[in-house]
């Protein structure tokens, strides 16, 4: 009887795959129009080309109407129906009937299936083909549907987070961590830290400490920032991408390379490199914090903190570089591009806020051991070596935002 | 018996080992312990040849070099090595 019931189970199974896989023959249902927005350079819109290309194969009763947007009638017309839907996303922009869905990823393909199937059995308005005839868009004609356009989880504190948002925040707060244990400026704020709690001003400590902090973090968003835009204007150019990749990859084994060396002298501790510079920078904190005027002081740290963090950029340019240019390789709002460099840099500076925060409440300075420094030299080189793979060799990947 | 701390004030390794020194020193009263910044006492890391590492820990009995540490030591590290030289 048990082999019975399981033949039964197997041969129905069997025929539930087969009646899946088939081919969607919707004689005499309605004709669904999709409605895809593209960029010739976005690896995205290539991927929703492809997989509208086998969609088509398996409906009768659809057609794809494609929008290359660099061709400024499609452009206008994206536009006017990116404010229909009151939204600024770029692309791939795809609509069906009263619903637009934005950016793709394989959540998105079966989206656009249900849609399909649903709109063959239901009435509906074409949004963008009234768009196109000159005629009013109404709010009824916008799809309720349920339809979520991408799935969320919930973050304590943060909220409510996009999965497609989630791989970048990830990929900013690793990354940020790992850059912020390069100990270039690290030195200059424990230092910084000492002579002020040498003076036991501790208002004074608070300010000019956080003042540090603050336009440490400014700077390196502004930088960040700008080569964003650099790197917002050269992501269609592939022997560019190419080059990043190269780069990032010798930068990787360079940074392996040091962690290696340093596993092999078994000696953690300060490396003596740059020694002038640094006496400089001392002399420099010492005249700060002696003078009296608190004003002048304070237009000196935030000085200082921008000189130094400008000259010790070259210490850890590959990473912000790197997040910055997969930042480029997706298509967000401006907004999630700087709420992103933002994150980072929030990251990138906890272990000076845990260091100044603890250098507070206890009034003693420690210093961050360089074991921490050495690991993340690693992770930090193993990371730049994948981004380059990933960039020479499979740039889709590094496109969260699939 | 002599111990010599070679520190500076931009390295922060030195910070966690001065804590740690302080700790494991005064357990070892009979030491001497005598502070050499790195960038101030140029003459003192050229006679002991200090290398590219901070923080150094060097032991002298009168004129001869009985330990040298270099680097971030741990508690337990110490008092292995320190050991040695008690013996």
């Amino acid at each position: 009887m048990k082999l019975i019931r399981k033949l039964f189970l197997v041969i129905l199974t069997i025929f539930a795959t087969l009646a899946l896989s088939a081919p969607v023959k919707a004689e005499g249902e309605n004709v669904v129009t999709v409605h895809f927005f593209h960029l010739i350079t976005c690896v995205n819109c290539r991927a929703e080309g492809l997989a509208l290309d086998e969609i088509l194969t398996r409906y009768d009763n659809i057609i794809v109407v494609r929008y290359e947007v660099s061709d400024p009638a499609n452009a206008e017309l994206f536009e006017a129906v990116k404010t229909a839907f009151g939204d600024q996303s770029g692309t791939p922009y795809t609509v069906i009937g009263g619903v637009a869905l934005t950016g793709y990823n394989d959540q998105t393909k079966r989206d656009i299936e249900s849609l399909i199937s649903r709109y063959q059995t239901m009435a509906h308005t074409d949004v963008v083909q009234k768009i196109i005839d000159g005629e009013a868009v109404l709010p009824d004609d916008f799809d309720d549907f349920g339809y979520d356009p991408g799935d969320v989880i919930h973050l304590p504190i943060i909220g409510e987070v996009a999965i497609d948002d989630l791989s970048i925040g990830i990929a900013a707060i690793v990354i940020g961590i790992v850059d912020g244990f390069n100990p270039c400026a690290m030195w200059v704020l424990l230092f910084l830290i000492t002579m002020l709690a040498n003076m036991g001003n501790r208002k004074r400590m608070w300010w000019l400490g956080f003042a540090f902090l603050f336009a440490s973090g400014a700077m390196y968003f502004l930088f960040m920032a700008a080569w964003l835009n650099v790197a917002l204007t050269i992501t269609a150019v592939v022997w560019i991408r190419i080059l990043i990749g190269v780069v990032a990859f010798a930068f990787g084994g360079w940074n392996l390379w040091r962690f290696f060396r340093k596993v092999k002298t078994k000696a953690e501790g300060c490396e003596v490199t740059g020694i002038e510079k640094k006496r400089k920078i001392v002399d420099r904190i010492r005249t700060i914090v002696r003078e009296k005027s608190f004003l002048v002081a304070l237009v000196g740290i935030v000085a200082l903190a921008i000189s130094v963090n400008f000259v010790e950029l070259a210490c850890s340019a590959g990473l912000p570089l790197l997040f910055t240019q997969i930042l480029a390789y997706n298509d967000l709002p401006a907004t999630a591009y700087y709420a992103f460099i933002g994150l980072y840099i929030f990251f990138f500076l906890i272990d000076d806020i845990i260091v100044f925060a603890a250098a507070m409440i206890t009034m003693r300075v420690t210093g961050v051991s360089s074991r921490y420094a050495k690991w993340s030299t690693l992770v930090g080189g193993v990371i730049m070596l994948a981004l380059g793979i990933l960039l020479v060799f499979f740039p889709e990947i590094v496109m969260f935002n699939f | 018996m002599t111990v010599l701390r070679f520190t500076a004030v931009w390295c922060p390794s030195c910070l966690i080992m001065k804590s740690r020194w302080r700790v494991f020193f005064q357990l070892r009263p009979r030491y001497e312990q005598v502070d050499v910044d790195y960038d101030d006492d140029r003459d003192a890391v050229k006679q002991y040849g200090i290398g590219d590492v901070l923080p150094v820990l060097i032991v002298v009995d009168g004129t001869r070099e009985v330990l040298r540490l270099v680097g971030e030591k741990t508690m337990k590290e110490m008092e292995r090595l320190f050991a040695g030289i008690e013996q």
